[in-house]
């Protein structure tokens, strides 16, 4: 029962949802990675689709998955588990929500949600690195051509984001920097 | 996002107040899903109950979900293109970037305090190095924030 088990994958990633995308990344690892629905490197292409295109990225990687694993029935189960807890938990508080933001015990939650939020993004860091960069180090390590040039590639766009240019053009200046050095025979795949 | 949903949901259709828009806000903080998604169920809800959650809820879905769709499509297909290896070798390491960025804006966006950097240490090193489950470090860092706000809620109220 493929259409259960994306509702049910999906719900469980919808709770948990604290913080936006990036601090999903180790859940939806952790969930869909299991059932080999796709590999981390795909995830990594899908975020950079996500980031391109409107919707939540909750949204877009549970239609993408769904849709990779069981087709539009699949995308409907996992689109609709990951919209489903938010959609109880915002009915439930609908005609409570200030008694409950105000409760002390929800900002004792918050404080504790903020860095566990915060550190998820830090891990999702340290896996795309690893994603990125292990090639590098899997065999022997050695300082290649294609080593340095995506070394350049990283700190471009990092300055990039740091002086707030625009995601996507970030993702098609580092793509159009890919493209450069695939066709000067840097890239093997 | 927010201008729009201001726009369209407080000044135009005016289905909720400048202010229910802003406590919704925070409520999105600590409760789980996104924004976007949570104000639309919200909003329904006030109009017309039930049925109203569901509509708009399922209208804010929709846009994503059709354009994901029809992507998935096409990822599909041009999986084994050459150009295209080429040009996500690239943006892998853009989304890195990305990423890291994301996370400066998260850490500066709260207060640190001894507590909150040490939560942050741990469900790190718990996460990325012990491979621990994402949703168990969740629940217990709420659970530490509970019971350190229960612990300042009784010495206050002793005073």
């Amino acid at each position: 029962m493929i259409y259960l088990t994306l509702f049910i994958t999906f719900f469980k990633i919808g709770a948990f949802t604290f913080g936006g995308g990036y601090a999903m990344l180790p859940l939806i690892q952790n969930e869909v990675l299991n059932h080999g629905w796709t590999t981390m490197e795909e995830l990594v292409n899908f975020l950079a689709i996500s980031e391109s295109t409107p919707g939540p990225f909750a949204i877009n990687i549970s239609t993408y998955i769904g849709m990779r694993s069981a087709g539009v029935l699949g995308a409907i189960c996992a689109t609709s588990g990951v919209v489903a807890p938010s959609f109880i938990v915002i009915l439930i508080l609908a005609r409570c929500y200030k008694a409950f933001s105000n409760h002390w015990a929800v900002k004792g939650a918050l404080f504790g949600l903020r860095p566990a939020a915060c550190a998820l993004v830090l891990s999702s860091v340290l896996s795309v690195f690893i994603t990125v960069f292990s090639p590098f180090w899997q065999e022997s390590f050695k300082i290649s051509p294609l080593l340095l040039a995506s070394l350049g590639i990283f700190a471009l766009s990092t300055v990039g984001c740091i002086k707030k240019v625009h995601p996507i053009l970030v993702i098609v200046l580092s793509a159009v920097i890919g493209i450069i050095l695939g066709m000067a025979g840097l890239i093997t795949i | 996002m927010l201008p729009l949903i201001q726009h369209e949901v407080v000044d135009r259709h005016k289905y909720i107040s400048y202010n229910e828009l802003i406590d919704m806000i925070s409520l999105s903080e600590s409760t789980p899903g996104s924004l976007a998604v949570n104000i639309a169920t919200f909003v329904g809800y006030k109009k017309h109950g039930f049925l109203g959650a569901a509509a708009a809820t399922f209208g804010v879905i929709v846009p994503s979900f059709v354009i994901i769709a029809i992507l998935s499509f096409f990822i599909e297909a041009f999986k084994e293109n050459e150009i295209v290896s080429f040009a996500f070798y690239g943006i892998r390491i853009g989304v890195l970037s990305l990423i890291i960025n994301a996370f400066l804006s998260v850490y500066k966006s709260f207060k640190k305090t001894p507590v909150n950097v040490f939560l942050i240490i741990l469900t790190f090193i718990c996460v990325a190095v012990f491979k621990i489950n994402a949703i168990i470090m969740l629940v217990f860092c709420a659970a530490a924030g509970i019971i350190r706000a229960a612990i300042t809620r009784k010495e206050s109220l002793k005073q």
